[in-house]
């Protein structure tokens, strides 16, 4: 696999810092709910607790990474492996906003094209073949026998 | 209800066409899901259990079982056949098993592993029936700080456990108890950060959160890193069997993975994982064969496969004695069951006898089936291992957006999943264990009931959460294995960079 290195520390040290932004945006939040008294806590008590304890959390994470020497690294994907990471995640993005507007066989069939054709070498035809036969077989049995009311799109049905 | 009327009372309800037609679905749907690469059985199990919801009680609880036990198995099939563990709790059998199948031995191997995860499983079921009436009568002592002391405690030490590090497990911990006050509050009604979003208002779908943060993102780990994908071994049928040397040699693994399963499954923590190790170190001292251990020796694979399922089964006993889940796959068990009206805990077998009957009836028939149909059906997995994986991932992606929207048809719980599988891949890159996540959403407002009762029934005075003995006892007991996981963390660091300095 192609890889390229990430230092664990600076990775600990992101999360770290992504923890006490979401942290301090949590606690802003549940300062606003009522809070009660000792006797008969409101609403806010418990989340002010728990963004005590995401801070607690957030603060060790910054440590571990401050003292976690630099030849500790982690393997990212790079080359192919990046771009069959990104085109899953971005095939998955324009499924999940798609769907309400294309509908369950058109937004599956699209999913299922781009990231076979990216997870592997088969031909076009065979891709939109088996993608085909998938939506469909998928939209069978979850929609029509289970009767799951996917959004239906332009195809309508 | 005794034990023998009762047991006697839950058969009687099992073995039924419709809930034995239901455990054969269960264990089918759970083996094939546990056998699919980059998917693993909570998430497998999250993807599968909202379509026991519209079932009745004791068949969606029949279900639920056979689809338990048969994931796990499932899990344990790829790492045997392709050296590929479906579960953290399957590593340890890649090791002898892949090499047994390389040796030919692959369908005997399965054999055993379905006759020893049945014989764990089931004595694991009677000693559930054992542990849990007694559990459940001390349990009914307990008072708010008692069970705050449980539940918050089991939390911590699960946290500390899971993960080498402190923040591996404290991170997501907290993360997981934010995730658990997302929706309408309790008590009082409060709208608890839902930006607006009515759907938010119900609070964030379990199955969606496990969906997302183990089978997305395990996914996105397996695309990552694609390799060309080997295909199984053909396991001929005559070579189903195990020889009766293969037999003898499995009895004792069998008997020793049994109890080591058990008693692990009783701890919070990452049970199962821990007792399959437990298991095969136990193997490598104890053994007659010891020496073969590692390089094929079916003694490697029939102990921590027996251990792994015994486990399993043994955390159900805190889940129906307590109501307290203390792994990912017992979280999902107990949403699932409060789907159905049954409440585990405590009272549970003084005020519905019949419910608690039907679910250990139910453990042992998802035991049964699994057998059952796995044995006969080893070359159905086998094929489908063999579908390509650019065919399988995407279709399974495709089912678990399915699957959540279908919760509750909401476009929300889509966007989560991407959301949340996204995040999981983030924690698992940089070594962040993702069970005390999902046990924390569980948790979360369990804890703060009892947390917020006991503050009531004290008027306030917070002494109250260390002022009984079985509270101190069980703080005390947090903070024993906190400390003795932190210095055991602590000494391994130390050893690590010791020949590092010479």
């Amino acid at each position: 696999m192609d890889a390229v290195h990430l230092q664990k520390r600076k990775g600990y040290l992101s999360i770290g810092t992504g923890g006490l932004l979401l942290s301090a945006g949590y606690l802003g939040m549940a300062f606003q709910l009522p809070l009660g008294d000792m006797a008969r806590p409101g609403a806010g008590i418990f989340p002010i607790l728990v963004g005590g304890l995401m801070v607690f959390a957030s603060l060790s994470t910054i440590w571990e990474g401050w003292r976690t020497g630099t030849g500790e690294q982690l393997e990212l994907p790079s080359g192919q492996d990046r771009s069959r990471l990104l085109v899953l995640v971005g095939a998955m993005s324009v499924y999940v906003v798609g769907l309400p507007w294309l509908g369950q066989i058109v937004a599956s069939t699209l999913f299922l094209i781009s990231l076979m054709r990216v997870m592997s070498d088969v031909s076009w035809l065979r891709v939109i073949t088996y993608s085909l036969v998938i939506s469909i077989t998928i939209y069978v049995v979850f929609v029509r026998l289970l009767n799951v009311p996917m959004p239906r799109g332009i195809v309508n049905f | 209800m005794g034990a023998i009327d009762g047991l006697w009372y839950g058969l009687n309800l099992a073995f039924t066409a419709q809930n034995l037609l239901a455990a054969f679905a269960g264990a089918f749907a759970g083996t094939a899901i546990g056998v699919l690469p980059g998917f693993g059985p909570t998430a497998g199990l999250a993807l599968l259990l909202p379509f026991t919801y519209a079932m009745g009680p004791s068949t969606g609880l029949i279900m639920m079982a056979a689809m338990l036990y048969g994931a796990m198995y499932g899990g344990s099939t790829t790492s045997i056949l392709m050296n590929m563990p479906g579960e953290a709790a399957s590593v340890i059998t890649c090791i002898d098993g892949y090499k047994l199948t390389k040796k030919g031995r692959a369908g005997a191997v399965l054999f055993i592993v379905a006759a020893g995860s049945f014989i764990g499983g089931t004595i694991s079921v009677i000693g559930v029936m054992l542990f849990v009436p007694t559990l459940a009568q001390l349990a009914i002592i307990f008072g708010p700080a008692e069970f705050f002391a449980l539940t918050a405690g089991g939390l911590l030490i699960l946290s500390r456990i899971s993960a080498g590090s402190f923040a591996a497990g404290f991170l997501p911990m907290a993360l997981g108890l934010m995730f658990s006050t997302i929706g309408l509050e309790a008590v009082t009604g409060q709208n608890r950060f839902t930006f607006g979003v009515n759907d938010l208002s119900q609070g964030l779908e379990l199955a969606v959160l496990a969906v997302g943060v183990y089978g997305i993102a395990e996914v996105m780990f397996v695309v990552e890193s694609l390799r060309s994908q080997e295909r199984p071994l053909h396991v001929k049928v005559r070579e189903m069997l195990p020889t009766r040397q293969e037999l003898r040699r499995s009895w004792a693994p069998i008997g020793r993975g049994t109890v080591v399963g058990f008693l692990f499954g009783l701890i919070p923590g990452p049970s199962a994982t821990l007792a399959t190790f437990a298991a095969y170190r136990l193997e490598k001292s104890t053994s007659k064969h010891k020496d073969e251990i590692g390089h094929g020796a079916v003694e490697g694979v029939a102990a921590p496969e027996t251990a792994n399922n015994a486990a399993a089964t043994s955390l159900m006993v805190p889940l129906l004695g307590l109501g307290i889940p203390f792994s990912s796959a017992t979280a999902l068990m107990l949403g699932a069951m409060m789907v159905h009206n049954v409440q585990p805990g405590p009272l549970l077998m003084t005020t519905n006898p019949e419910v608690f009957w039907t679910v250990i009836a139910s453990m042992f028939v998802g035991n049964v089936m699994l057998v059952v149909i796995n044995v006969p059906m080893i070359g159905v997995w086998v094929r489908m291992l063999r579908i390509p994986s650019y065919i399988l991932l995407p279709t399974v992606l495709l089912m678990a957006a399915i699957g959540s929207y279908s919760l509750r048809n909401s476009m929300l719980d889509v966007y989560l999943l991407l959301v949340l599988g996204i995040i999981g891949y983030a924690l698992r890159k940089l070594d962040f264990q993702l069970a005390p996540l999902v046990v924390g959403a569980v948790l979360g407002p369990m804890i703060e009931k009892h947390f917020r009762e006991g503050l009531f029934m004290s008027q306030g005075d917070v002494s109250v959460f260390w002022s009984s003995p079985i509270a101190i006892g069980l703080w005390s007991i947090v903070l024993v294995v906190m400390a003795l996981s932190s210095i055991a963390h602590l000494r391994n660091r130390i050893l690590l960079s010791a020949p590092n300095e010479a």
